[in-house]
């Protein structure tokens, strides 16, 4: 087993009933990375947070997390953060923050050192000795983020952390998540948002129906879907390219065009020219929002084979 | 298994389940009882004292002088206690004479008297009651629109019973003082066993033995069931509530946070013993008033340690055994309507022992007690009554009644541990007993 890696998942399958939501994976996240999970709805993502935090038990294959086997030995050292949030409405914050903590193995004295920090940190020192039922939504979401992390766990596994932030709220969350990877923590996280996945993220790992199709830093990723993306912005929008030779497929943001082409770029730059005036044309490789389409819309599936 | 987290859990346990509403008023409903018991028996003293006005229909003429006097005996002496104040209600009869008394529609009249409240009620005595051996074909009739007021009719038969005796005597030509003599009754003392006296240092002189002590309600009957009681408040006002907080745990998405850090069976474990400690905080508080109270009275010595042990052991046993199931229904179930239905199993049986709580009373060493008090869910509530009785059960039985209670109890806490470890990520609709046993013995 390497020691090098928080955790390795050897050719696991999970089913239910007759469902398989997870088949044959296996990875590697090393320690110290900031790895983002991505993949659409049902892929698989939470059942494969859920095995490495040894909540559900593989059917077939091996996990191992922090070095430990089969065991809950490395359990208190792996701070969760699920995706449906579950806090005890009558509890205080400071109380279950507390019971959080110490049920990760943390001592109360710690605790009543560390609690306090983070509660300044997050914004909450005023809501220490509220009651979580008198808390906003995003309150909450933070309150359940330092459950995760008041025990200071060496790895870190986040559902879905950013899901019902506001960008204030989301920025304080990010800013703690960063700060945590350069004290040495390995972090986990899902997210639906790949605009997060792909500013913070060192690794990209994507599950789609149960299989790992993408496994990489970002510019691993986008290499091999090539640099088949224009990323364009001309006065007319998505109605200048219309018809232009050697496009593939658009994909409309409004205010920009994200087109993937075939053939030489110049021939369409000029074409486009002389259809309209072009205030951004960049040859580049396609988004990790366009790639993650690419391979979960299903109408598109075949392409996907044809680009693997 | 981690002990410092199952105490971790059974902390917070205890500590969320002493600031709940539903202990809070368990704990209150301790004055509330004793007040309740002390109001009752108040007012249960205080009898209703209004005075009983009876019309007096005598068929037989002769009666009717002696029940007038009786009355007047009755109102002069009986009704105030020694303090002047009234304790017992007068009796007014008032006579009907006899030609009034010949009309047919005389007891419509009387009843219709009684109706508007003139009257309490009337009284038919039949001519024929003076007759001897008439007594089964001859009665009195007392016609009330109060049947269950038994004060006046009592003291009507008493008065009447006496002035027949003594006329039917008289005209056998016997003495009645001495016939009243000859059958005065016998009465019965229920008394407990003798003990062998010590054999007392100055040899040859054989001590007397012990007197047997009279038997007193108290001790044989108020402490079994008070001791039951106890049980039963405790163990049904706290194990439920493992119910509830389980589902609550599993519908406010709690319980995915307390997996990733414990395991199911620690989690149950810590929330049984935060369970147990609940129920012998209540207990004792429960107990220790009682005990208090029975000191002041002269009761002091039926705390006996081996009682107080057995209370403590089988409340631990019993919290375990019911709060295991109740857990078991709450981990299976998506929200309080489906927990509702599949717990009221769990209650029946928890119910049941109720059922039994006279027949061990009256019979503690009867086969039915005997077998009921081997139960295991019955275990916690009818052994430990028998062994508050006499005669007590021999220790064989109490020792196997532990025994297959433990065994019960772990053996709900495992199939409760697969329940809850299958069913507490489970979403939807809740399985039925078949779904539930395929959960237990899946691997």
């Amino acid at each position: 087993m390497n020691q090098h890696d928080a955790i390795v998942i050897d050719q696991v399958t999970k089913q239910f009933g007759q469902h398989v939501a997870v088949e044959d994976l296996s990875l590697r996240v090393p320690r110290g990375t900031l790895y983002g999970f991505i993949g659409p709805n049902g892929s698989g993502k939470t059942t494969t947070l859920r095995m490495i935090m040894h909540i559900l038990l593989p059917d077939a294959g091996r996990i191992a997390v922090l070095g430990q086997e089969d065991t809950r030995a490395a359990q208190d050292r792996v701070g969760y953060l699920p995706e449906e949030r579950g806090l005890y409405k009558k509890m205080t914050v400071r109380r279950l923050l507390r019971y959080y903590g110490q049920l990760k193995g943390a001592t109360p004295a710690d605790l009543a050192r560390r609690i306090p920090d983070w509660l300044e940190r997050m914004g909450l020192a005023d809501w220490a000795d509220k009651k979580i039922e008198t808390l906003s939504k995003g309150m909450a979401q933070k309150v359940q983020f330092m459950g995760a992390v008041v025990a200071e766990p060496e790895l870190l596994i986040l559902d879905e952390p950013f899901s019902g932030l506001d960008p204030v709220n989301a920025e304080v969350l990010k800013d703690a998540i960063l700060d945590l990877r350069r004290k040495g923590t390995t972090i986990v996280f899902s997210t639906h948002d790949m605009g997060v996945a792909e500013r913070l993220c060192d690794r990209i790992f994507m599950i789609y129906r149960g299989r790992k199709v993408l496994d990489g830093t970002l510019a691993e990723i986008q290499s091999r879907y090539g640099g088949d993306t224009l990323r364009i912005r001309t006065a007319d929008g998505a109605a200048a390219l219309d018809g232009l030779p050697g496009v593939v497929e658009v994909r409309d943001d409004g205010n920009r065009q994200e087109v993937r082409f075939r053939g030489d770029p110049q021939a369409i730059l000029h074409a486009l020219v002389e259809r309209t005036r072009v205030e951004h044309f960049e040859v580049t490789h396609p988004s990790l929002h366009d790639i993650f389409v690419r391979i979960a819309a299903p109408e598109r599936e075949v392409s996907i084979h044809a680009l693997a | 298994m981690r002990w410092p987290k199952v105490t971790v859990v059974a902390t917070a346990e205890f500590t969320s389940a002493v600031r709940t509403k539903a202990f809070v008023a368990s704990v209150l409903m301790l004055p509330l009882i004793y007040g309740a018991a002390i109001l009752i028996q108040l007012f249960a003293s205080r009898a209703d004292t209004r005075t009983r006005t009876f019309a007096l229909i005598d068929r037989t003429t002769v009666l009717a002088p002696a029940i007038l006097e009786a009355a007047k005996a009755h109102n002069d002496e009986d009704v105030r206690d020694e303090h002047g104040k009234q304790v017992r209600p007068r009796f007014e009869p008032e006579p009907i004479p006899a030609e009034a008394a010949s009309g047919p529609d005389v007891l419509v009249r009387l009843s219709d008297r009684v109706r508007s409240g003139e009257l309490f009620a009337f009284v038919e005595i039949p001519a024929d009651v003076l007759e001897p051996g008439s007594g089964g074909s001859s009665r009195l009739r007392y016609h009330t629109n109060t049947p269950t007021d038994l004060d006046l009719p009592r003291w009507l038969e008493g008065v009447v019973n006496t002035s027949v005796h003594r006329i039917r005597l008289e005209r056998a030509g016997l003495d009645p003082v001495k016939v009243t003599a000859a059958m005065a009754p016998v009465l019965t003392d229920t008394l407990g066993l003798v003990e062998r006296p010590a054999p007392s240092p100055a040899a040859g002189t054989a001590a007397a033995p012990s007197s047997a002590r009279k038997i007193d309600p108290i001790r044989t009957v108020a402490l079994p069931i008070a001791l039951v009681f106890v049980m039963f408040v405790t163990i049904t006002s706290t194990t439920p509530q493992l119910m509830q907080t389980v589902l609550e745990e599993k519908m406010s998405k709690i319980t995915e946070v307390l997996l990733g850090s414990v395991t199911p069976f620690e989690l149950m474990l810590g929330k049984l013993l935060g369970n147990v400690g609940v129920a012998l905080v209540l207990a004792g508080l429960y107990l220790g008033t009682a005990y208090a109270v029975s000191v002041r009275y002269g009761y002091g010595d039926l705390a006996q340690p081996g009682l107080m042990l057995a209370v403590v052991l089988f409340i631990v046993l019993g919290v375990t055994l019911f709060g295991s199931l109740f857990m078991a229904v709450g981990s299976a179930c998506s929200d309080l309507k489906d927990a509702q239905s599949l717990m009221l199993p769990v209650l029946i049986l928890a119910m049941l022992p109720a059922f039994f709580w006279s027949v061990v009373l009256q019979g503690p060493d009867s086969p039915v007690s005997v077998a009921a008090s081997l139960f295991p869910p019955a275990t916690p509530f009818l052994m430990l009554m028998r062994m508050a009785l006499t005669p007590a059960p021999p220790v064989w039985q109490v020792a196997l009644s532990v025994a297959l209670t433990t065994l019960t109890a772990l053996a709900c806490v495992w199939a409760a541990g697969k329940i809850f470890r299958t069913g507490i990520l489970m979403q939807g609709k809740a399985p039925g007993f078949f779904e539930l046993a395929r959960w237990i013995v899946a691997r």
